[in-house]
């Protein structure tokens, strides 16, 4: 059946939900278990819903019926490593588990990031970032939405968006960090 | 509703074309051929029928605000339309000499 132009604009986040897996490196678990859905504006929740556990390694939901909320919890090892590093670089500058962990500009960068990614829509959802690298399952993103929440793609938007921000960001804050130790272990030579 | 058809003739005659500025809306030509007018004629797509390294997101963007605009066009057509095809045809009075 022919869709119309209203269909067709809604069908075409299914398209972007594809092109966001592509793009960032998921193209094979998208010709595996996506390329054969048939492009239906009727299907475009279905697509983004299947598709969200791939921005990360990790994904819970649970739907809470009292109150109609739904929590995700997404985990990916590029988030713990930020923040493991993060803990190198606090011990170095000096900055203990007593003070503003935002004393580290890199957390704080990361911070703000994850802030403007997540914070899309402040009426039906919110999320919590989650940085104790010392507990396990304790370094993830929670988020929180009630029954009038309408953005599953731009959810899945932030997330692919958030991870490639932490591993990037880690991958710098390694590299300062490993500069640094060759620069001290030069010193003390 | 009463339609003059004389009226209607010369207002159309006299109305400027209105037109897509292209150029204001540049859409990419693959997915206009690849995706929009497959799915307006009816054809049935798959996901993995497109090439995804043959556009963008904002080629994306930009499809999606042209659809929207020609989706308010279209919906505005069809209320004429609508118009037309609601009104009676009368014939028009005129008085015969015999």
């Amino acid at each position: 059946m022919a869709l119309d132009y209203d269909e067709l604009e809604r069908t075409l986040l299914m398209v972007y939900a594809a092109k966001l897996m592509v793009d960032n490196g998921k193209e094979e678990e998208f010709r595996q278990h996506f390329s054969g859905w048939t492009l239906d504006c009727d299907d475009t929740y279905s697509v983004i819903w299947e598709a969200l556990p791939y921005a990360c390694d990790e994904m819970f939901t649970k739907y809470y019926e009292n109150s109609e909320m739904e929590r995700f919890w997404f985990f990916d090892h590029s988030m713990t490593d930020f923040y493991k590093l993060c803990r190198v670089y606090n011990e170095r500058h000096g900055i203990g588990p007593d003070k503003d962990p935002n004393l580290n500009p890199y957390y704080k960068a990361a911070a703000a990031f994850v802030n403007e990614e997540l914070g899309f829509d402040a009426y039906t959802c919110d999320y919590a970032l989650q940085t104790d690298v010392t507990r396990k399952g304790r370094c993830r993103i929670l988020f929180v939405h009630d029954c009038y929440f309408d953005g599953l793609f731009e959810l899945m938007r932030a997330v692919y968006a958030v991870f490639g921000y932490y591993r990037q960001k880690a991958e710098e804050l390694r590299a300062l960090l490993d500069a640094g130790e060759n620069i001290e272990a030069k010193e003390a030579a | 509703m009463t339609i003059n058809l004389k009226q209607l003739v010369s207002g159309l005659r006299n109305a400027e074309a209105v037109e897509l500025p292209a150029e204001e809306y540049p859409v990419s030509p693959y997915l206009v051929e690849s995706l929009a007018n497959p799915l307006l004629a009816g054809r049935e797509m798959k996901l993995g029928d497109l090439d995804y390294s043959a556009f963008d997101f904002d080629d994306l963007d930009e499809l999606s605000e042209y659809l929207n605009i020609c989706g308010k066009i279209h919906y505005r057509l069809s209320g004429i339309n609508q118009v037309f095809c609601q009104t009676v045809p009368l014939a028009e009075v005129r008085r015969a000499f015999c």
